[in-house]
């Protein structure tokens, strides 16, 4: 129904002349599908340029030689071609062509039929999200449309994924896409409050959405696509549609899935009596003689009667479960959508659980033939109870310091204390986050006029949440325990109102003007609070009650409040114009006022152009199969607005209780941020080139593409000297400029059609990134500190790895050997011989998906993979050497003993040892993985008809279940959680004990009635 | 009827248009743009308290200053460490990346310029008089605390009776409040010291001789770190002179016991001339008892060396070897069979950090006198310190010439003032800049290798500053 009207606006106005008139010939042209009239038929007299549209009632009329052949084509149809003989009335069904390049794309304040799109823009439907098991539904982008790289942040439950849209990179900015839900910019991120407890990960506001709500998501990847979004555009746009009621007799959806989750890899480790040995040796090497005394005050019979396996005693298999139930229907006055959801994840980290439960009610009314108001509300509450892992404990704990040879419990039952314990910390340490969320939509559409339509869209999407943290583990220097409880309040209010004019001068020249203004307004209250002489979890949210429940208000710390507020008033304005079906133009200009941007630069400019030209449609077009192919072509600016709302002001902070006067906590007051006016967004210019293709009438499509990014104006935390006396202070400039090139390429192909189908869905890309400028700073004033592993330097790509060459082992003497810059052999580790050894990113990665249906059964099959990129193992180091305190990786077994030997893992110390980032912890990253296999089974129809069901699929699957890699420390998908944004850009491929992903067995239904 | 619903619709747009305002003013109740902030006196008393927030924490003097020298002059000890920085300490091999010097460099600085702002705010703000001088007395002091602190570390030492131009520190002396401000150069250490004297005597004029018992310095506490000043220099006239004044009319009296001033029950002792207040809830103690206190389930970070410790409690009748170090077998079911004496000193939770006490300007007094030939008046100061230890306010000093009562008060000092700090460390450097001949992890005392290195950020970003060798 959606394509019928929009092609009734497109055309409806048009009349056309008859021209000449031997007979009279009239009809109607239906949908062969559903009766439905059609309106805006082309009917064409074959051979020449005369012929007529169908009217509203898809009725026509046309005076017409005997004999002549009529061709009734509409856009989304198959095409028919009929003659006319001595009959007067003619009426005509048309087929509906399910063609990919038919398909409505939503584009941002509109849609547009992919066949007419001049920008890059890639799309999901809702069957690629459903029945998968995902952290939140973005992961379901992972491998299906080119130039999109996504990893799914971790195993966590509710943890980020990261999203890379065509390798956008920023260094302290975000580089998050902006998600846009049914029109609104939604509130994302993480906001967890690390004052209350940092525990190595991060979450993900997205979680909270339903992904089996989703109805399609489109990807804006150019700037014609996304030049509409302007200053919020940089990093790509993410549209989302939630579904709506389809059109006949309410139909019931209930879907369940159930999954079992295990770690993807479990490090390979040493046991009790090897880390003993190793030890005594690594004592040995350092001078020491006699036993070596053992960490933990362990005895050597003790340590050796111990043997932990840590990963055991964290790692679980976790259950999960997920039950959709929906409600959908359509008449000609309203459409409804409803929807509830259940969702219990239970990770493979023992105590990490994620319970989502979620209703949606989407409701559209005409109240008139040209008038409709609407909403969409959803409403969703999370509990996630989170674990530390990484350098916080946990998991990380488990492969790093807690030592085989320690034991969890002591004789009397106790815990151990004497050494990391990850399993007192998990059972003793509490951590809760609780999040309510609710976005709410109201429009109001008027079509003035047939082709002029005019839309108020308006929402609040507000979240609140809560994180409760009990320290159980008692070490408080006052032998007290203690907590903390933190409270996130944001508040999106977003109003978008458009106008949209579609029209069409003489025949060929269509057009569709769009003009309008957002404004948004985004506001975070945030405060936290820490408790001592707690005995358990805190449940309660505020100060007050706290006290009540402590019964002592010195032992309660004065809240800490933290707001901060942005506003975004935009116009745009946007034209589509093609001429014959064959010639595609767009314009866009947006401007966008942002009161995140410094008083010297409030306002940006982001205008894009670009064309397309459909050369099948041109008379010498004649190649045989090839059925369909359009040039594209655009430019424009956009721009990354991530930067911190107060970001651009001067600040004193005045810190609640910052100091005592010996009796009571007083306020301390200082500076905090020193005024940035010339602070402003980040600017990409993009050009995209593009080449869509069909071939056998769209049994294959495709597209090729290349594409050229230049950002400019990309922050950069300049360090300021630290006897300027501002701290650890940085002033954000403007100043970098990276290039991103890449090629994009995609497929989808009817392999075989009949009883037996067979479709593959392919794609692939390159990223090539470098960087272009860095404002005159030296190459080390932005690495990842510490003579880190990554940095940036003009000439490399993106925080290119950056390390001391490490060539093998010295065999007199055990000793690692390096490289210095002029290429010799040495002993002497100094990070003054780094150099540039990889690129984290990929030359290529893709996807591939294979479906494959029999009768009833379907086999899906979906690869994803990465090749070329490198991985630092940043707890290698502490692994493969730091036995002092680190369970080492079980290669350290091939360590240097005696002169003589031939190795590459240098002898074991345990003193002197020394925490040195070179090019041995640095891995091939390439993998290719079976990221889902998904085998399902519909139950015939006429067994459907005696339960009374209309559809019913029954399937089980898996995720992750197979991958072949070469880097064998963890998994290869990695993303660093819980550093600062900084962190998380430049070292996005570096690991510190990162969980791995999980693998998923999945078994569950779909059933409709 | 379809006017109405036109009519409706452009109110909605009319009203939705309206409502847009891109407020320029920052939220937050806390948060308060840079020209509005300091309005009041208040606001900068505020101000300077942050400072004393930066000071008590572990980056500073409430942590690092207290091991670092300490471990270099091998008072303390630690387990071997697999952290980088750590590891450039326990080898005496420092680079620039250092994470350790890092937040000393830079929040030692901040406690400069907060001070420095106070002090172009004080000038410009109402108030009386009184209240402006304590305020500016007190940022006089904050600052050359800092700059003392700094340049300790970082310059090679000041040398007696020569003329210092060896690099010092930049001196952070105008208040940086925007992005583009001058960095400065590396003033001399003759420069450096004499500013730090200025700004003192500055202060010693300014500041209250009241203490109000909250933790802010008077008019003693500045004459007691100018004494160190001066002491430091080898200035021994200047440094009796300080010192005497604050023994002979500061009123304060050496504590009973030796544990007094660590007594969360006895805070502001009488003998205490300058301390940081602790309250349970900010715990300003926190970082200190976290390195050393010797009786928690773990083992702290930090020991006495096992040959200072023999020197620290060779007298079984001194009763700080007694109390201040806890020799016992390390935590754990087994513990391997030698013992590690702890220091337990600051084993208290929730003390007030005492920065400037008595015994220590005692001792001072007493140095400068014997070699100002004042000997009578070291005897005496020696025997107050020694005497309170020994729990014998007669106890007889007996010495053989003034070279061995010098050596018997550097002793005593390095008993008294143990892992207070790092005493140890800048007296070593002191008594080299006197002409002695004095090494320090058998290093010369005016290695270059025993400084630290100007941190990395600060290299990069301030053209002007000079790295040390």
């Amino acid at each position: 129904m959606k394509k019928k009207l929009l092609f009734l606006f497109l055309i409806g106005s048009l009349i056309f002349d008859v021209v000449y008139a031997q007979q009279t010939i009239s009809g109607q042209v239906t949908d062969a599908e559903d009766g439905e009239p059609l309106p805006g038929v082309n009917i064409l007299v074959k051979g020449t340029s005369s012929g007529t549209v169908s009217d509203f009632n898809g009725n026509y009329s046309l005076s017409v030689e005997e004999g002549t052949i009529l061709v009734f084509s509409f856009v989304g149809y198959q095409p028919q071609e009929l003659s006319v003989g001595s009959q007067t009335v003619l009426n005509v069904s048309l087929n509906s062509d399910v063609t990919q390049l038919s398909e409505i794309v939503v584009v941002g304040f509109g849609t547009q039929i992919k066949r007419d799109l001049t920008g890059a823009v890639g799309q999901i439907k809702a069957e690629q999200i459903e029945g998968r098991v995902l952290p939140s539904f973005e992961a379901a982008l992972q491998g299906q449309t080119p130039g999109v790289q996504v990893i799914q942040g971790s195993g966590l439950a509710g943890s980020p994924v990261q999203i890379k849209i065509r390798g956008n990179a920023s260094v302290s900015g975000g580089v998050e896409p902006l998600y846009v839900v049914d029109g609104i910019p939604i509130t994302t991120g993480d906001f967890s409050n690390t004052r209350v407890r940092n525990i190595a990960s991060n979450t993900n506001a997205l979680a909270n959405i339903n992904p089996n709500d989703i109805e399609s998501i489109e990807i804006l990847k150019d700037a014609a696509a996304g030049a509409i979004y302007g200053s919020r555009a940089s990093n790509g746009v993410v549209l989302i549609t939630t579904k709506s009621g389809a059109k006949g007799k309410g139909k019931f959806n209930v879907s369940y899935n159930a999954s079992i989750q295990e770690e993807t890899i479990r490090q390979d480790l040493l046991n009790s009596a090897e880390f003993v040995e190793l030890y005594q040796e690594a004592h040995e090497n350092s001078g020491g003689v006699g036993d070596a005394v053992l960490p933990g005050g362990l005895s050597r019979e003790e340590a050796l009667s111990n043997d932990t396996d840590w990963q055991d005693e964290v790692l679980q298999k976790g259950f999960s479960q997920d039950l959709n139930v929906s409600f959908s229907k359509a008449t000609e006055k309203y459409n409804l959508f409803a929807s509830g959801s259940f969702s219990d994840q239970e990770t493979f980290i023992t105590g990490n659980e994620f319970r989502r439960i979620n209703g949606r009610i989407n409701f559209d009314y005409n109240i008139l033939e040209n008038l409709k108001v609407g909403f969409k509300a959803t409403y969703g509450d999370v509990r996630n109870d989170r674990v530390p892992v990484g350098f916080a404990g946990g998991l990380g704990a488990a492969q790093g310091s807690a030592l085989p040879i320690f034991p969890i419990r002591e004789a009397d039952g106790t815990f151990f204390v004497n050494g990391a314990n990850p399993v007192r910390e998990l059972e003793l340490n509490l951590f809760t986050q609780k999040e309510r969320r609710a976005i709410t939509t109201a429009f109001i559409e008027y079509e003035i006029l047939p082709g002029l339509k005019v839309r108020s869209e308006n929402s609040i999407d507000y979240l609140d949440q809560n994180e409760d943290f009990f320290d159980g583990q008692a070490f408080d220097v006052n032998g007290l325990t203690s907590g903390g409880s933190g409270d996130v309040y944001v508040t999106n209010f977003n109003t978008n109102n458009y106008i949209t004019y579609d029209t069409k001068i003489n025949d060929d020249h269509n057009f569709t003007f769009l003009l309008g203004h957002q404004y948004q307004d985004l506001q975070l209250f945030r405060a936290n609070f820490r408790a001592s002489g707690l005995t358990d979890r805190i449940d309660e949210r505020t100060r007050e009650e706290i006290i009540n429940a402590v019964g002592d208000e010195d032992m309660v710390d004065e809240r800490v409040t933290f707001q901060e507020r942005s506003r975004i008033l935009s116009g745009f304005f946007r034209v589509n114009y093609k001429y014959k079906d064959k010639y595609l133009l767009t314009a866009i200009a947006r401007a966008d006022a942002s009161s995140r941007f410094g008083e010297n630069n409030q306002v940006g400019y982001f205008p894009s152009v670009s064309s397309g030209w459909i050369i099948s449609e041109e008379d010498f077009f004649d190649f045989g199969a090839l059925s369909f192919l359009k040039l594209r072509a655009s430019w424009g600016l956009t721009g990354n607005d991530q930067i911190p709302p107060n970001g651009r002001f001067g600040l004193f902070t005045r810190d609640p209780g910052g100091f005592n006067d010996n009796v009571n906590q007083v306020d301390v007051f200082f500076p905090s941020q020193l005024p940035n006016p010339d602070l402003k967004w980040e600017t990409t210019e993009k050009i995209d080139l593009g080449l869509d293709f069909g071939i056998l009438q769209d049994r294959i499509s495709g597209t090729l593409g290349y594409y050229i990014n230049n950002a400019r104006d990309i922050i950069l935390d300049v360090p300021l000297a630290g006897s300027q006396g501002n701290g650890g202070a940085q002033a954000a400039r403007n100043i970098g400029e990276f290039q991103t090139t890449g090629w994009e390429f995609n497929l989808t192909s009817s392999n075989l059609v009949g009883n037996f189908e067979w479709t593959t869905n392919l794609n692939l890309s390159t990223v090539n990134n470098e960087v272009k400028d860095l404002g005159g700073f030296g190459p080390d004033t932005f690495d990842s500190g510490d003579g880190g592993e990554v940095r940036l330097a003009v000439g490399q790509p993106f925080a290119a790895f950056f390390l001391v060459p490490f060539v093998g082992v010295n065999s007199e003497n055990g000793n690692a050997l390096y490289l210095d810059l002029e290429g010799n052999v040495t002993e002497e580790f100094d990070i003054a011989n780094r150099r540039l050894v990889g690129s984290p990113f990929p030359d290529f990665f893709g996807g591939i998906t294979n479906t494959f249906s029999y009768k009833n059964f379907e086999l899906s099959v979906f690869f994803n993979f990465s090749v070329g990129n490198k991985i630092y193992n940043g707890e290698g180091p502490l692994q493969q050497g730091g036995i002092n305190n680190t369970n080492q990786r079980r290669e350290i077994l091939d360590r240097w003993r005696q002169p003589g030997d031939v190795t590459d893992v240098p002898k074991l110390v345990t003193e002197g040892f020394a925490f040195e980032n070179s090019t041995r912890f640095l891995s091939d990253g390439s993998y290719l993985r079976l990221k889902t296999l998904t085998l399902s089974y519909n139950l015939p129809p006429n067994l459907l008809d005696n339960i009374g069901l209309s559809s019913a699929r029954v399937f089980i699957g898996g995720q992750n279940l197979l991958t072949f890699t070469e880097y064998e420390q963890g998994d290869p998908e990695v993303v660093r959680d819980n550093q600062t944004q900084l962190d998380r850009n430049l070292r996005s491929s570096v690991t510190f004990f990162t969980p791995p992903q999980a693998r998923v067995y999945n078994i569950g239904f779909n059933v409709s009635f | 009827m379809k006017k109405i619903y036109f009519i409706l619709l452009s109110l909605c747009f009319i009203i939705a248009l309206s409502g847009c305002d891109l407020t320029l003013e920052p939220e937050g109740e806390n948060d308060i743009p840079l020209d509005e902030a300091i309005q009041t006196l208040e606001d900068v008393e505020e101000l300077l308290l942050s400072n004393y927030a930066v000071i008590r924490s572990g980056s500073t003097m409430g942590g690092n200053s207290n091991w670092m020298g300490s471990l270099l002059a091998d008072q303390a000890d630690r387990d071997p460490s697999s952290g980088f920085g750590d590891v450039q300490f326990i080898n005496i091999d420092f680079n620039a990346q250092n994470p350790t010097l890092r937040p000393f460099w830079a929040d030692l600085y901040v406690v400069a310029n907060r001070s420095s702002i106070a002090i172009s705010f004080i000038e410009i703000l109402e108030g009386s008089d009184e209240a402006k001088n304590k305020l500016r007395g007190e940022a006089l002091f904050l600052r050359s605390l800092a700059h003392f602190e700094l340049v300790r570390y970082f310059a090679l030492p000041y040398i007696k009776d020569q003329d210092n131009t060896q690099p010092g520190i930049p001196l952070r002396l105008d208040p940086v409040l925007e992005i583009e401000s001058p960095t400065a150069p590396r003033s001399s250490v003759e420069a450096t010291y004499a500013r730090i004297i200025e700004d003192l005597l500055a202060a010693i004029d300014l500041l209250p001789s009241v203490d109000e018992d909250d933790g802010k310095p008077t008019v003693w506490a500045a004459r007691a770190l100018l004494a160190k000043v001066y002491f430091q220099q080898n200035n021994f006239d200047g440094a009796f002179a300080q010192a005497n004044e604050v023994i002979q009319n500061g009123g304060f009296q050496l504590n009973e016991t030796v544990t007094d001033i660590f007594d969360p029950e006895q805070n502001f002792s009488r003998e205490s001339i300058w301390e940081i207040p602790s309250i349970l809830l900010d715990n300003s103690s926190a970082s200190l008892t976290g390195l050393y206190q010797s009786d928690r389930p773990f083992d702290p970070t930090y020991y006495a060396d096992e040959s200072f410790a023999i020197f620290a409690r060779s007298e079984a009748a001194d009763t700080r070897g007694q109390l201040w170090y806890n020799e016992r077998l390390r935590n754990g079911a087994n513990p391997p069979p030698e013992p590690v004496v702890f220091v337990s000193k600051f084993d208290n939770p929730v003390f007030n950090l005492p920065m400037l006490r008595l015994a220590e300007i005692l001792l001072i007094r007493a140095e400068s006198a014997a070699e100002t030939n004042n000997t009578a008046v070291a005897v005496a100061d020696l025997q107050s310190v020694r005497g309170r230890a020994f729990d014998d306010s007669g106890i007889s000093i007996d010495f053989s010439g003034t070279d061995d009562l010098i050596n018997q008060i550097r002793e005593e000092r390095q008993k008294e003032m143990a892992f207070e700090f790092s005493n140890i460390f800048h007296d070593l450097k002191r008594v080299g800049g006197n002409g002695e001949s004095v090494t320090i992890g058998g290093l010369s005392f005016n290695s270059p290798e025993l400084l630290f290195k100007i941190p990395d950020v600060e290299v990069n970003t301030n053209p002007l500053v000079e790295q040390n060798p």
